[in-house]
């Protein structure tokens, strides 16, 4: 055989193969515990990053509404996660409330990864046409490509199930020695108005679904605000929603002591015992302000 | 722009299509190479490109100039002029903040109050390798051992080669400008050896240096919340993430090199095989030891002078290329260290020369281990209070780092099995001898890096250098 022919039967090969591995892992995946949450109606469901993940439990949160809920927020999860999965479940499932963190726009890690198995379904690959070329390109020429960041944890559920939560909430204990928090990576004006498109897609396919969002800052313990909170704030007030501020100068701030926070930014499970109680009630006098004015 | 990125992709294809297209005329494809290699050093700061660009015709006129000097003492004014303008560059940009801190906590001691001055620079990628590069070659006119380059393009090609700009291997004028100089033939047949190369050094930074990188940063950043166990499991990560991130990164560059039909030399070559410290510095970031050989070592007498003189040469030698890696004097105490083990090494050769070979590669190991707490840590009170923290044995951190120590550990493996077959090498690495494992391995390597390996933007640790 030439060296062309031999170079093009492996080409070929990185294909065939590339298809085989997809298929397998995108079935195992869907499959797995890790998507757990696909399978389970629930009728709140929160979106946002690790403080949300680590500070909101849904089981405390959802008592004073009556209603059980899902934490979808993840570690490193920011707008483009957020929105994506926004997509997939409002097509399977018809939930009562969606709960929206002020998210950092600049903090987001392999969105497209944990998006994987869905990249294909319409709301998901609208907001993938958004990303910028290269990143699609990652994505595109090997559809393996979508489960780097997902495959080690598939991996790993496949020896060591992961432990079933049935809210999505995990805890912090303790408290971490105090560390001046990273710096924010500068956002260029194009990552910005990606970002803020999302966000407003974001309350557009709730609207048109006709589920209300509610959007929260979270308190933080030096008691600043998200360096995002005027661009959540306007487009939560342009669509309707019920803006629930948890900072030190919010108006629904809470008193939590540094005790109760295991980071800068991070709440440990008593501080989120705390919060989740207080979301709870904030979101009860939000949902029905007749009902608690009376 | 990495290496491993989609845009350094679509960089390099273009300019390899192009490149071979206008294969008829040299002349073409050097300045398209030399534009290629403006606009892949620009992608970091592209107000560095006028620093590269005024450094390259610096180097460029005082080699011309040199040597039509007529007088031996003229061509000596030259070459200081060039010398003093290179090292006057690197140490702008690179050591003066260090030297004035230094000098400031110096005379703080003698009681002298001084507020000393900063310069806020951003330290220009790869500048330590561009630099010697251009050093070696006013310095080889000097010498008489290559003639100036008259072409200023075929010369600026030479410093602003993309494949090897921003952190080498370091190159001679005779290895890299020689090839500029003449047309490159077009062997399609070598095209499937590079592009495995380029695969073996994808896998070994996305894979394993990046994976292990997740581990040793943590553990690192906060050496006081870690136990000596885990202080040690992450310097032993840190020797094999050093030497794949940077090994990776001398096998992509000759891989795209030898796609442009150039052959770039090897620069590592199985290190931590080594036998003792001097065969390590002959496997170990080579195109930099054998420069500080050539134009440091040998000049400041090498080994003719007797055993004082020896050893005086060999900590110099060693202690300027510790500094070469970074303005700190964690690299200045690495290099120090390696000096000290070359100098007790030469004085102990009777004994050492009967020990097992396995037994002197461990020593050798663990001898270069300890100088690489000094190399990752921030300051070198962080090393010796790392060092002093590794005897007390305490629980391994395993907490949300599962994936990279089981990762990061079959990594090491996989390197360890690819290099002891042979750690001597032409290439490096002996490719495998059966048809099978030739066809399987590469599919191995390219779904392990899809699959797992790690994509967060790390740069190379060497372009800070």
């Amino acid at each position: 055989m030439s060296r062309c022919a031999r170079g093009l039967a492996f080409v070929l090969g990185v294909f065939v193969l590339d298809a085989a591995l997809s298929w397998a892992i995108g079935w195992s995946y869907a499959r797995s515990p890790l998507t757990s949450f696909m399978r389970q109606n629930k009728t709140i469901l929160y979106f946002g990053d690790s403080k949300f993940h680590f500070g909101v439990d849904p089981d405390i949160t959802g008592k004073p509404l009556g209603l059980d809920g899902y934490n979808l927020a993840r570690e490193g999860g920011g707008i483009v996660y957020s929105k994506g999965i926004q997509s997939v479940l409002l097509r399977r499932s018809r939930p009562k409330l969606l709960v929206l963190q002020v998210m950092d726009f600049s903090t987001e890690k392999a969105a497209e990864g944990r998006l994987a198995p869905f990249l294909d379904e319409p709301g998901v690959a609208r907001v993938f046409q958004k990303l910028p070329t290269t990143v699609r390109l990652q994505y595109s020429v090997l559809r393996s490509a979508r489960y780097n960041w997902v495959f080690p944890s598939l991996a790993k559920s496949w020896f060591v199930p992961p432990p079933t939560s049935s809210s999505g909430f995990s805890e912090l204990h303790g408290n971490k020695p105090h560390q001046p928090p990273a710096p924010t990576p500068a956002l260029r004006e194009s990552e910005r108005r990606l970002y803020t498109s999302l966000l407003d897609a974001f309350f557009v396919e709730a609207r048109q679904h006709e589920v209300p969002v509610v959007v929260v800052e979270m308190p933080l313990k030096e008691g600043r605000r998200s360096p995002f909170y005027a661009t959540y704030r306007e487009l939560a007030q342009r669509h309707g929603a019920p803006f629930l501020d948890f900072s030190r100068q919010g108006a629904h701030s809470i008193a939590i002591s540094p005790e109760s926070f295991y980071d800068e930014g991070h709440l440990n499970a008593r501080g989120a015992a705390l919060f989740s109680a207080a979301l709870g009630q904030r979101l009860s006098q939000a949902l029905n302000p007749k009902e608690h004015a009376a | 722009m990495l290496f491993n990125s989609v845009s350094f992709g679509l960089f390099f294809s273009v300019t390899f299509t192009l490149y071979w297209l206008s294969r008829r005329s040299l002349r073409l494809q050097n300045s398209i190479l030399l534009l290629a290699g403006y606009v892949f050093y620009s992608h970091w700061d592209w107000r560095f490109s006028f620093l590269l660009a005024a450094s390259t015709l610096i180097d460029y006129i005082c080699g011309i100039t040199l040597e039509n000097a007529r007088t031996p003492a003229l061509r000596k004014k030259w070459l200081v002029l060039s010398v003093a303008v290179n090292l006057g560059i690197l140490g702008t940009f690179k050591y003066f903040n260090f030297f004035v801190d230094t000098l400031h906590v110096f005379l703080d001691r003698l009681g002298v109050p001084v507020s000393p001055g900063h310069l806020r620079v951003v330290l220009p990628v790869g500048i330590s390798f561009y630099t010697f590069q251009s050093l070696s070659y006013v310095i080889d006119i000097y010498r008489g051992q290559f003639r100036a380059c008259r072409n200023l393009r075929d010369y600026a090609l030479y410093v602003a080669f993309f494949p090897q700009l921003v952190a080498g291997p370091i190159q001679r004028a005779h290895g890299l400008l020689a090839q500029i100089v003449v047309p490159r033939a077009w062997r399609p047949e070598t095209w499937p050896a590079a592009a495995q190369l380029f695969l073996w050094g994808l896998f070994k930074k996305a894979f394993i240096a990046d994976r292990l990188a997740l581990y040793v940063d943590a553990v690192y950043g906060n050496l006081t919340n870690h136990s000596g166990t885990t202080i040690a499991v992450a310097t032993l990560f840190f020797a094999f993430q050093i030497y794949c991130d940077f090994s990776a990164y001398s096998d992509m560059a000759r891989a795209l090199a030898k796609l442009l039909g150039f052959e770039l030399p090897l620069n590592f070559r199985a290190p931590y095989f080594a036998v003792d410290v001097s065969d390590f510095w002959k496997r170990w970031h080579i195109s930099l030891s054998t420069w500080l050989r050539d134009y440091l070592y040998i000049p400041l007498g090498g080994n003719r002078a007797g055993a004082a003189a020896t050893a005086r040469n060999l900590l110099i030698t060693m202690l300027l290329g510790g500094l070469w890696h970074g303005a700190n004097w964690t690299f200045v105490i690495w290099g120090g260290l390696h000096g000290l083990y070359l100098i007790v090494q030469r004085q102990a050769a009777p004994l050492t020369r009967c020990w097992p070979v396995a037994f002197s590669r461990l020593c050798t190991f663990l001898a270069v281990l300890l100088a690489w707490v000094f190399f990752r840590a921030d300051s070198a009170s962080a090393a010796f209070d790392a060092l002093a923290r590794i005897p007390s044995a305490g629980p391994l951190w395993t907490d949300g780092a599962l994936d990279s120590l089981v990762l990061g550990a079959a990594g090491i493996l996989v390197l360890w099995a690819a290099e002891a077959r042979n750690p001597n090498a032409p290439e490096g690495v002996e490719p495998p001898r059966s048809a099978l494992m030739r066809w399987c391995l590469p599919y191995a390597a390219l779904f392990a890096v899809i699959l797992l390996g790690v994509f967060q933007g790390q740069q190379f640790i060497y372009f800070q250098f």
